[in-house]
């Protein structure tokens, strides 16, 4: 019998099994601690659990932690992490050091379903939701857990399209009996998922990134099928209604496309649709992907873009390029060969 | 979609689809042939089974050649047996300047549009419609 996975389980979902075995109440509150405080790696471990109860428990259930299976070193001193998911499936983490911050940029679905025309795991399809097991486990078992600042769900995967199952990750990182880290840390990337959106706001504390690419609806249609089903402009209305407080970030991502959309007409047309929303742009160069007509605005125009922004009075940086020698880099991450070899070498 | 005036439309049905009548997917395109707009277009419709080709009276009525269907598992007269990016693969020309209008599944979706850009077809002629 295949057993199930105790890593990713949030406390309520662990005090559903000790009540199905009848354990004392307690117990959940231990299993949460030992999995997500004490980084333990079979529950017969669990020594402040009596030894009737682990079996009990070890009958049906297991960890369910992975290590790494292969890791690729950027000469930048990135690191790109290859895990296996369920079904003999694979899924990437990008390890960004930097000289205060080391950012760790998660996966939250293997292959996505978006198919937005400028990247590369969309280029691989869907081909299942990650669980919320399996978006921590590229968190904790990571060999440099212990330095991690921030975490970006930016890797594989559209986040509010998996929106039960990150939200369930998010609250074991920042819940008192999981991490407990400040949401401050994490921060949610979406092509902007209306439905997802809204429970994500509602249900979580971590920061929004939206990714935006154009301000104008065919344009944007061109570059993100999703334009068709969600629209920017009713994203960004969902945006302005929530009350975000002080301490919650909205950014917008926005890739530098050629001749696309990197004029001075996009511009004042994002500077409209932003017009009185507390939030920043952060520019992004493109890195090239097979089969695609796109090419990457030059550094001098995305320092013009910049400051036209910023005369705007839009907050606005220019996101450095990482890891781009290992495939690492933003719009990079993809399993699609491991897709179709189902190995790794 | 009415913003253009020419379509070369391709449709893709996965079989676990399950569309009823009144559901999306080639519902969009039966509502623009039955409303008149489907004269000069082309509609490429993939399915696994036969029985997936929903409307297909309807749409050799009005577009007659120009209605193809593509069937990977099931043969039949008038069928072009094998999966959709084979037909399109196997075209001589795919005319630059006309609009394309794929829908249907990510990976269906992504497939054709990489052919369509490797045949040269300009992205921004190229609207997509993904099932998620």
């Amino acid at each position: 019998m295949k057993l199930e996975a105790l890593f990713g389980k949030t406390l309520e979902e662990l005090k559903v099994i000790t009540e199905r075995f009848g354990l004392p109440g307690f117990t959940a509150k231990q299993m949460a601690e030992w999995l997500y405080k004490k980084d333990v790696r079979s529950i017969m471990d669990m020594t402040n659990i009596s030894l009737k109860n682990r079996s009990i428990i070890s009958e049906q259930f297991e960890i369910g932690r992975v290590a790494p299976v292969k890791v690729q070193t950027s000469i930048d001193g990135t690191k790109k992490y290859l895990f296996t998911a369920t079904g003999g499936r694979y899924i990437e983490a990008a390890y960004i050091p930097e000289a205060k911050r080391a950012t760790l940029c998660v996966s939250s679905q293997v292959g996505c379903k978006m198919g937005c025309l400028f990247c590369m795991t969309g280029q691989q399809g869907f081909q299942s939701h990650l669980t919320s097991g399996e978006i921590i486990n590229q968190i904790q078992s990571l060999p440099e857990f212990a330095l991690i600042t921030n975490v970006v769900y930016m890797g594989m995967g559209e986040p509010f399209d998996n929106i039960e199952e990150v939200l369930k990750s998010l609250e074991i990182l920042t819940s008192d009996y999981g991490y407990a880290w400040s949401p401050k840390r994490i921060t949610v990337s979406s092509i902007g998922i209306i439905p997802g959106l809204k429970e994500f706001l509602t249900r979580s504390k971590c920061h929004l990134a939206i990714s935006l690419h154009s301000p104008f609806d065919e344009e944007r249609l061109k570059l993100m099928p999703v334009q068709h089903v969600y629209p920017i402009n009713e994203v960004i209305k969902v945006i302005r209604d929530f009350e975000f407080g002080l301490q919650r970030r909205v950014s917008f991502e926005y890739i530098m496309f050629k001749e696309i959309n990197d004029t001075s007409a996009h511009v004042k047309k994002l500077a409209t649709l932003l017009n009185g929303l507390h939030c920043r742009i952060n520019l992004i160069r493109f890195h090239p992907i097979p089969h695609t007509p796109l090419e990457g605005s030059d550094d001098a125009t995305i320092k013009r873009f910049q400051e036209e922004l910023e005369e705007k009075d839009i907050i606005t940086t220019i996101r450095a390029s990482r890891g781009l020698d290992i495939f690492a880099a933003c719009g990079l991450l993809s399993t699609k060969e491991l897709v179709k070899n189902n190995q790794v070498e | 979609m009415c913003s253009y005036t020419f379509y070369f439309l391709v449709l893709f049905e996965r079989e676990t689809l399950k569309f009823r009548t009144d559901s999306t997917g080639i519902a969009p395109f039966y509502s623009m042939v039955r409303s008149g707009q489907g004269m000069n277009k082309t509609l490429i419709h993939g399915s696994r089974k036969i029985e997936s080709f929903y409307y297909q009276e309807d749409f050799l009525q009005v577009l007659g050649d120009n209605y193809i269907r593509c069937c990977s598992l099931e043969t039949a007269e008038g069928l072009f047996a094998g999966r959709l990016t084979q037909y399109i693969k196997a075209l001589e020309f795919l005319p630059p300047t006309q609009k394309y209008y794929l829908c249907g599944s990510a990976e269906m979706v992504v497939e054709i549009r990489n052919i369509l850009i490797s045949r040269n077809i300009p992205f921004t002629n190229i609207r997509a419609e993904i099932y998620f």
